[in-house]
């Protein structure tokens, strides 16, 4: 499962345009930057697939 | 109202921006300490004519930094001088440990994030609105700071409604889940102390914040006492009658020092 978030998330970065920047505290990412960051340290890997379930949730949550 | 702004990398570009959006739309006069003037020294010497503090910048779980990143403006060694004051942040993880040290030496208000702060550049005005709502509403409203606080979560609520992207509705929600604002009616319902912890889960954050560390020591070891003592009482009941069960005057003084201990926890300011 996590897998597959991650395949979904590598393919939605790639998909940004080359302006396009993530901006994590102190840390500014462009999508290749980030991309190899992902794919290089995984525990920040781990925590962006947990972001992304946590706002799944959190959107299927009624308010 | 002083206005902390430092700005040295790209990061702290968004920030300096943020702010002087912040205070345009207050529209209220404030002192700047901006960029090269975002220091330590200039803060301390600043802070006392100020009720309200603004930080937008980097910060850690100890502080929030100066122009450079190099040193902090703000840390444990002089975030006394926020006693009695507002001090409203954007700024990575300080709510997680110094903005409570913060608010534990008497700050009114402590708006801060427990997390670090995310954004991107796509939909950054989004971010921008729901890191700045909490004092555009304490200006242009008579609400409590714990009600702001309540409207700031559902401002990021509507943002994250609003996010055409789903990448902004995920930091969206990781940054509304890391904002905290402590004050006196909403204590942090965390600590660094084991000690505090496990009263904060036994008799919750409002009453445990109000406990001293030397008392809750005192109270362990009153209670510890006081149960040697019990057991003692009860035996020697035992060896007299056979039976430790047993209408005696000794008993009744330990249910009323019981009953004495307990309110003494809880009526105590």
């Amino acid at each position: 499962m996590s897998e597959e978030i991650y395949r979904v998330v590598k393919n939605y970065i790639k998909s940004r345009n080359s302006n396009w920047k993530f901006i994590f505290g102190g840390q500014v990412f462009d999508k290749h930057k980030l991309l190899e960051k992902m794919e290089k340290d995984l525990k920040f890997r781990k925590f962006i697939i947990e972001q992304v379930i946590k706002t799944a949730v959190d959107l299927l949550t009624p308010k | 109202m002083l206005v902390i702004a430092p700005r040295f990398d790209e990061a702290t570009q968004y920030s300096y921006k943020w702010t002087y959006n912040l205070v345009k739309e207050i529209g209220k006069p404030f002192e700047p300490l901006f960029i090269h003037d975002a220091t330590r020294e200039n803060f301390e010497e600043k802070v006392g004519k100020h009720s309200i503090i603004v930080f937008y910048n980097h910060g850690d779980e100890k502080g929030l930094y100066a122009q450079g990143g190099k040193e902090y403006i703000i840390d444990k060694n002089n975030n006394h001088l926020l006693k009695g004051k507002i001090i409203y942040t954007m700024a990575c993880l300080w709510g997680s440990d110094g903005g409570i040290d913060t608010w534990k030496k008497g700050a009114k208000v402590v708006w801060a994030y427990k997390d670090v702060f995310a954004f991107t550049n796509y939909e950054e005005e989004l971010f921008m609105e729901c890191a700045n709502y909490g004092l555009i509403l304490y200006f242009k409203t008579d609400m409590s700071w714990d009600e702001i606080y309540k409207e700031a979560i559902k401002k990021f609520d509507e943002a994250i409604k609003k996010a055409k992207d789903g990448w902004t509705k995920i930091w969206l929600r990781h940054d509304r889940d890391a904002l905290v604002c402590y004050t006196e009616s909403n204590p942090p319902q965390t600590s660094k102390c084991m000690l505090r912890r496990i009263a904060i889960r036994l008799l919750g954050a409002d009453v445990a914040w109000k406990l001293k560390k030397a008392k809750i020591i005192g109270m362990l070891l009153a209670l510890i006492g006081y149960g040697i003592a019990l057991h003692d009482f009860a035996h020697q009941v035992w060896e007299l009658k056979g039976t430790s069960i047993s209408l005696e005057g000794g008993y009744i003084g330990f249910l009323l020092l019981l009953l004495g201990l307990i309110a003494l926890l809880w009526c105590e300011d």
